[in-house]
């Protein structure tokens, strides 16, 4: 503040010391800029009108409010410059809102549909172009027997149901398949297919089982192989458990 | 050079006769008398030599076609095998001849008539104290043909 040269005293610098706001300095140098600018000193009393320590005054004070009458005035004035032929009663202007909102209301509807088709077209065209699609045609050499022979079934890789060629499904028989190993499992799990040991198993016997080559090994004893029986009728078989 | 023509001979004339051998392999403990009814006889015949093996259980029974000359491995239980070759096909008795490698013991060649079981109890025993048993049975019966 100190540093502004007394020709430049701003209104702002004057509304500072019509309140009081400045130190004895600037309060000297804005009398001595009033001195020799008497012009001034309205526009001094200008701002101590609006001093704040008028704020009370300020706040007392009401702005002023139109009457009925006036407000009248200024709607129909508005409503002549809206409605040029004369002033609407009020069913009038409620009708003309529907309507506008009617009209609006369709015009948002006919957009949507248009964004609709311009979607959807190009789906719902699409056969069309397809069915008109040149359609090569493969002709059989006839063999007279057509008529004989029914089409066999074909699976279409393409469709959704691999089952849709297929009235009943084709079920293998017991002489279509074989079990080659099969678990511990209760009877009549495999529907289809013969169980390698359909019934008990039925043991050699001595007449069927000739033992032509034993390496030695610690399980038979010191004279020979393995001792196939142990009493007349025995059915043959190595027997190598380990004592418990 | 007379020596190689066999073995010539087998490999551009292979031999066309398979054997069809069937393993079936059980379990048998003294912890319990339940037998399954397929193995009746076979648990009559091995109670003869150990009668305090009371409970026979069939694990898994194995077909494969294998041809004259060569071998296969079936598996038993707990990453045990049994190594069994066709050695000969059906003789003029009748008898198919093998020759099997069970766990725990050295090779055993023999013959045997077609669709009879031939029983072996290994000295195999499972984690659980089950003597491991294997039977033996090869077939067809009928003349020799090629299978497809």
């Amino acid at each position: 503040m100190n540093a502004l040269p007394p020709d430049e005293f701003s209104e702002e610098m004057l509304a500072a010391y019509a309140d009081g706001e400045l130190d004895a300095l600037d309060r000297t140098r804005v009398e001595q800029w009033l001195a020799d600018h008497p012009e001034m000193m309205d526009e001094l009393r200008v701002q101590r009108e609006l001093s704040a320590s008028n704020a009370a005054l300020w706040d007392a004070a009401e702005p002023p409010e139109p009457n009925a009458a006036t407000w009248a005035v200024v709607r129909q004035e508005i409503e002549a410059e809206l409605c040029p032929l004369g002033p609407a009663s009020g069913d009038q202007s409620r009708i003309h809102r529907v309507a506008g909102w009617l009209l609006g209301s369709l015009a948002i509807s006919g957009v949507a549909a248009a964004i609709g088709w311009v979607a959807f077209a190009s789906t719902l065209r699409q056969p069309a172009i397809e069915s008109h699609k040149p359609t090569e045609v493969v002709r059989r050499p006839e063999t007279g027997l057509e008529t004989a022979i029914a089409p066999a079934p074909r699976l279409i890789s393409d469709s959704p149901d691999l089952l849709a060629a297929f009235a009943v499904l084709p079920m293998s028989t017991d002489d279509d398949v074989i079990l080659d190993r099969v678990p511990r499992l209760c009877d009549g799990c495999l529907p289809i297919g013969r169980h390698p040991v359909p019934g008990m198993l039925e043991l050699a016997s001595v007449d069927d089982v000739y033992l032509e080559e034993v390496n030695p090994s610690p399980a038979w004893p010191t004279s020979g192989g393995p001792k196939m029986t142990t009493a007349p009728g025995d059915a043959p078989m190595i027997f190598a458990a380990k004592p418990r | 050079m007379l020596n190689i023509f066999p073995s010539l001979m087998l490999i551009l004339c292979p031999a066309e006769d398979s054997v069809r051998v069937t393993v079936v392999v059980v379990l048998a403990t003294s912890e319990n008398d339940v037998i399954d009814p397929k193995l009746a006889d076979l648990a009559k015949e091995v109670q003869k030599r150990d009668p305090k093996l009371t409970g026979f259980k069939l694990m898994t029974t194995e077909g494969k076609s294998i041809p004259v000359g060569e071998s296969h491995k079936f598996e038993l239980v707990e990453k045990q095998e049994l190594k069994v070759k066709v050695e000969k096909p059906k003789d003029g008795n009748g008898r198919i001849s093998l020759t099997i490698k069970p766990p725990g013991l050295e090779n055993i060649t023999y013959g045997c008539t077609c669709d009879k079981f031939f029983p072996v109890v290994t000295p195999h025993r499972t984690k659980a104290g089950e003597v491991l048993i294997v039977a033996v049975m090869a077939k067809p019966c009928a003349a020799a043909k090629k299978e497809n």
